[in-house]
């Protein structure tokens, strides 16, 4: 089935760390993921690259901060800015994660887990559906890594997740090494959760190495993808046809020309795998000028 | 046992992140599942680790300098006091240490370096220059058409990336300091002051020293005093030639009267 999201080829996150290099070589790479928290409080030198780089290719909007999940009210300060950068960005993807990130109005700065119940699907579902209506736009919503899980869900995580965008609208960005840290550090078969995600709904990839911490896997973002990863990788594809697709790497962050090579790596299976050497939907094709 | 709502889940959750983390609340615990061998509330500590690591990295990324000169153990220490005192409520977490410049003054290692909360002050000052949204500037005209009668009352607005630091201490050579190894800084700090004009030209944060003057009429004007108020010192070929350079470096964004 084809899906509704557009497909802009394999991309990486845009780092500071690789500003110089990017804006002075304007390399080739299908696309590019910002974290829009990081652009949409600035005026400066990061807004300024950002314009500058979505000027020349395809952009998605990832955020941290939505904190769908808190029991707290949605910051309406926060949609602004955010609904701000995305009008004057205009990225492909609007993008955040399936978590909250603090309560009684305190951050806690990280991607916190939900249980999984039908009181958070509901809760969530509604605060989706208002944060869409507010941006004008579909969002894609991520599955987290966990460490902990609760003993009063009711429900599989795929099953929590696939409800959320069933009940809401919005899409799914499957982070595919998540999958893999939760079902190591949670015990279930990765692929369980795969073949229970239904392909309409997933808009996006994830693909990231992770740290073991002995006793259980940790979500760093500051290493290769691993072989099972990209097993899942081909897997997802073989099973989906074209998804979008992002290396992430924030910790650790290698020169841009190590991403560079990962994201030729996802390139090269995606164009086998869906037999196609056009990752790029046509109307995306060209950047823009 | 009752099944916790979201928000126990969530109020629980806070105080096992936030520090001081921790407190046994027994019930609570029982509402995690065992990760293999363990059991899961021993698992949370991942979460209110990655909270002070997340904090102190961000308090490192804005205060380069104070981070340099107190070093990587004693700056540990800084963040984890300061996480404890000051919860975050921004969801940047870039801004989340907006209070380090106070909570320096109370910390009791700043008796070892009496600069830093001044220090603090200056760092504070170009990330908030790093990231201001630059207004229009007046332009010398503007200026040059009030009339002088009107001059006493009247008041600015400056570049939200505009601010100055006065300082016992020589906190701008210290903060030049910040990427050289700390074995090859050797600056005299006793009886240095500094004042230091924070600002962006472009995309570029620029840190400069001020006259004593300048800056004490600066500081006024910065507060919103009338010019007549903050004039009470300086000749008027002084007061001409810091509004020439404020004004030719775009720093003044309106006139009011
Ligand atoms: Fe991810």
């Amino acid at each position: 089935m084809a899906s509704h999201w557009p497909t802009i080829g394999c991309g990486v996150g845009l780092r500071t760390e690789h500003y110089e290099t990017i804006t002075r070589d304007w390399p080739s790479m299908d696309w590019f993921e910002a974290i829009s928290e990081n652009f949409m409080d600035s005026a400066g030198r990061p807004l300024h690259v950002l314009e500058q780089v979505r000027q020349r290719y395809p952009v998605a909007l990832h955020g941290v901060s939505l904190s769908i999940g808190s029991t707290d009210p949605l910051n309406p300060s926060y949609l602004q800015r955010l609904k701000a950068l995305a009008d004057r960005i205009d990225p492909a993807i609007v993008s955040d994660h399936l978590c909250w990130t603090g309560v009684d109005g305190q951050n806690l700065h990280d991607l916190l887990p939900l249980p999984f119940t039908e009181e958070a699907v509901q809760h969530i579902a509604g605060r989706v559906e208002q944060v869409q209506a507010f941006l004008g736009r579909r969002i894609l919503l991520e599955n987290v890594s966990t460490y902990v899980t609760y003993r009063h869900s009711t429900m599989p995580e795929w099953e929590f997740l696939t409800a959320i965008a069933q009940r809401s609208g919005c899409g799914i960005l499957l982070d595919l090494n998540n999958i893999y840290v939760n079902a190591y550090n949670h015990q279930f078969d990765p692929y369980d959760y795969l073949r229970h995600i239904p392909r309409e709904l997933v808009g996006q990839f994830h693909l990231a190495g992770h740290t073991d911490c002995g006793g259980y896997l940790f979500d760093t973002h500051s290493a290769p993808v691993i072989e099972p990863v990209w097993a899942m990788y081909r897997w997802a594809l073989q099973h989906w046809g074209p998804v979008t697709t992002l290396i992430e790497w924030d910790e650790s962050i290698p020169p841009f020309a190590r991403l560079v090579e990962e994201a030729d790596k996802a390139r090269a299976i995606y164009v086998e795998v869906c037999g196609t050497d056009q990752p790029v939907s046509p109307p995306l094709a060209s950047p823009r000028r | 046992m009752a099944e916790p709502s979201l928000r126990d889940v969530q109020r629980w959750m806070k105080t096992q992140i936030q520090p001081p983390a921790g407190g046994a609340v027994r019930a609570a615990q029982q509402w995690l599942n065992p990760q293999r061998d363990t059991p899961g509330f021993e698992r949370l500590h991942v979460y209110a680790h990655g909270y002070l690591a997340r904090m102190q990295e961000s308090l490192a990324e804005v205060y380069e300098a104070v981070h340099h000169v107190v070093g990587e153990q004693a700056f540990a220490g800084l963040a984890g006091a300061y996480a404890a005192r000051h919860p975050s409520h921004d969801y940047n977490l870039s801004f989340a240490g907006r209070s380090l410049p106070e909570f320096l003054a109370a910390w009791p290692r700043t008796a070892q370096w009496p600069f830093l909360p001044d220090l603090a002050r200056l760092e504070w000052g170009v990330c908030q220059a790093f990231h201001a949204q630059l207004q229009p500037p007046v332009d010398a005209g503007q200026l040059a058409s009030v009339a002088p009668s009107d001059w006493e009352r009247m008041r600015f607005a400056f570049q939200p990336s505009v601010s100055c630091v006065a300082s016992a201490w020589p906190i701008l050579d210290i903060w030049e300091a910040r990427q050289r190894p700390r074995q090859a800084i050797d600056i005299d700090v006793v009886g240095r002051p500094q004042q230091v004009l924070v600002f962006r030209e472009g995309l570029t944060v620029r840190c400069e020293l001020l006259d004593p003057a300048e800056q004490r009429v600066l500081r006024a004007l910065l507060d919103g005093a009338m010019l007549g108020e903050a004039c009470a010192e300086g000749s008027a070929e002084a007061l001409s030639a810091w509004f020439n350079q404020w004004t030719r470096r775009g720093l003044i964004t309106a006139l009011h009267l």
